[in-house]
């Protein structure tokens, strides 16, 4: 996403939302994005074909075995 | 040594064994915090009456009459949290007795003042706060880290010798690195979290600052309502994973964090090997987005449109980023949770803790809080969560030891990281690690809390 397109998401997203931002708050958002949009670029590409979902997952216990499904 | 120099327990012991005055200590650390906190700013309030109430009232619990300070993230029965922040989002919240307030109270702890912290939670660095910036005592022109930047500074620069923070992505470990502290950030759902913000939850903890691991055995143990036993540790299995973690690190961090692995080795005769954590590539992005999302629930565009310009610039442009993630985006997080998950419960039949660095890097400076590692140049908050965030993705427990100072004079901090429920694991750990450095790093104090 190049400055100018990132600029036009974020303007055009926000207007659906039905948010203003001003300058400083949209060169803000471009900065954060340009530092975070490729890790965030990289799991969308992710499939994550074939994983198992954790049902009821409960983060103070390790994960169920499959067979404790 | 003046009394508030001692660690939490020594406090404690002093005054049960009626060596110590209870209301003669606080009134000693009313007037501490009134003489060193403008140079630090890690106490944002303190209410004279309601510690001397709560003095009046404390049961004689394993921490009567000590004095120790808590995070604005947490709600007491006279004041709200507010977050590090101006406005708050949505309705104002109201005073309470939040969890931790509770079990502070209950174990005949004295509250007296309320920390710092890095505005909305949303930073690692604590530079942001409607409060104005919370300073590292070592360097007060550097970072004390976030976003419980007050608790970590109030106990560095002695104020008290423990403080109750909280820990969604990293919040207790960083300052604790920051700050030469040690931090823990107990299992998902051990410590109690009555009263927060975001009772929704799946990632954040409260949790101890503290100077020792001892310590944070102590309070810690008061936030999970049960006395935390401890053992030896000969023989322990620990894990390294290989690449980033350690290698996209500064030099200093990594010679200290292994001089200290190995020195464990040699005195305890624990193995480390090499092991990987499946999903690993998208930690970072995948503990900042469940972290970072969990409490958008009650934000509606219009409570966004309403913040005004006290709230911080980043604060207003975050929330608004925040409302253009794709929700795919949130969906693929949760399935980097499994994976990590999944990951290290088999790993964890292998080890018995994981290691690597805190931090990347020690503090950086408040006015730029970029660092400098072998892969370029980035912000504090960026890099950070990738050596934080799994504990929180996970659920797993984590702690943060101090193993070194920097060239510049700066702490640096080694985290263990144990299968669920295994806290008592670590703090065992952290002690062996404090022995095998003689104790050199944990009773260090910065030239300020020296006076």
């Amino acid at each position: 996403m190049t400055p100018d397109s990132s600029r036009d998401y974020i303007e055009s997203g926000l207007a659906v939302l039905g948010l203003d931002a001003g300058d400083d708050e949209i060169a803000v958002i471009q900065a954060v994005h340009a530092i975070y949009g490729p890790p965030l670029d990289a799991l969308l590409a992710e499939g994550f074909d074939g994983i198992l979902h954790e049902p009821g997952a409960d983060m103070s216990e390790p994960p169920r075995t499959d067979s404790e499904r | 040594m003046e009394f508030l120099d001692l660690p939490l327990r020594e406090q404690a012991a002093a005054i049960a064994a009626g060596d110590a005055d209870p209301s003669e200590v606080l009134d000693a650390a009313l007037r501490r915090i009134e003489e060193r906190n403008p140079a630090v700013n890690a106490i944002v309030e303190t209410f004279e009456d309601e510690s001397l109430r709560m003095l009046a009232e404390a049961p004689r619990g394993p921490l009567y009459g000590v004095p120790v300070t808590i995070k604005d993230e947490w709600p007491l029965p006279w004041r709200a949290e507010r977050l590090g922040a101006a406005q708050h989002i949505g309705p104002p919240p109201q005073p309470c007795e939040s969890g931790p307030y509770r079990a502070l109270r209950d174990a005949g702890a004295v509250i007296v003042g309320v920390a710092n912290m890095h505005e909305y939670g949303s930073g690692s660095t604590g530079h942001i706060s409607a409060y104005g910036a919370a300073r590292n005592p070592w360097d007060t022109e550097r970072s004390p880290g976030g976003s419980s930047s007050g608790p970590a500074a109030a106990v560095a620069a002695r104020l008290v010798a423990g403080a109750v923070g909280a820990d969604g992505v990293g919040s207790i470990r960083y300052p604790a690195a920051y700050c030469g502290l040690t931090g823990l950030k107990p299992t998902f759902g051990r410590s109690t979290m009555l009263g927060h913000h975001v009772p929704q939850t799946t990632t954040i903890v409260s949790g101890p600052l503290c100077r020792d691991a001892a310590d944070c055995r102590l309070l810690g143990g008061v936030l999970f309502g049960e006395v935390l036993g401890d053992s030896q540790v000969d023989g322990m299995r620990i894990g390294v994973v290989p690449g980033e973690l350690w290698d996209d690190c500064q030099p200093a961090v990594v010679e200290a964090c292994r001089e200290s692995l190995d020195a464990l080795r040699g005195a305890t005769g624990a193995s480390v090997s090499d092991v990987e954590i499946e999903g690993r590539e998208h930690i970072l992005i995948a503990s900042i987005l469940v972290g970072q999302t969990e409490d958008l629930a009650h934000v509606t565009p219009e409570r966004i449109e309403a913040l005004g310009e006290d709230v911080s610039l980043v604060a207003r442009a975050l929330l608004r980023y925040r409302m253009l993630i794709p929700a795919v985006a949130i969906a693929k997080a949760g399935e980097v949770r499994t994976l990590v998950r999944r990951s290290l419960a088999e790993l964890f039949e292998r080890v018995d803790v994981l290691a690597w660095p805190t931090v990347a890097a020690p503090a950086p400076r408040l006015d730029d809080t970029s660092v400098e590692l072998p892969s370029g140049t980035y912000p504090a908050d960026y890099v950070n969560p990738r050596q934080g965030g799994i504990a929180n993705l996970a659920g797993v427990p984590a702690i943060s030891v101090p193993v070194g100072r920097s060239p510049e004079g700066l702490p640096m901090g080694l985290q263990l990281i144990a299968a669920w429920g295994r806290d008592e694991l670590l703090l065992d750990a952290a002690e062996a690690l404090e022995r095998v450095n003689e104790r050199r790093w944990v009773d260090a104090a910065p030239a300020l809390a020296s006076v």
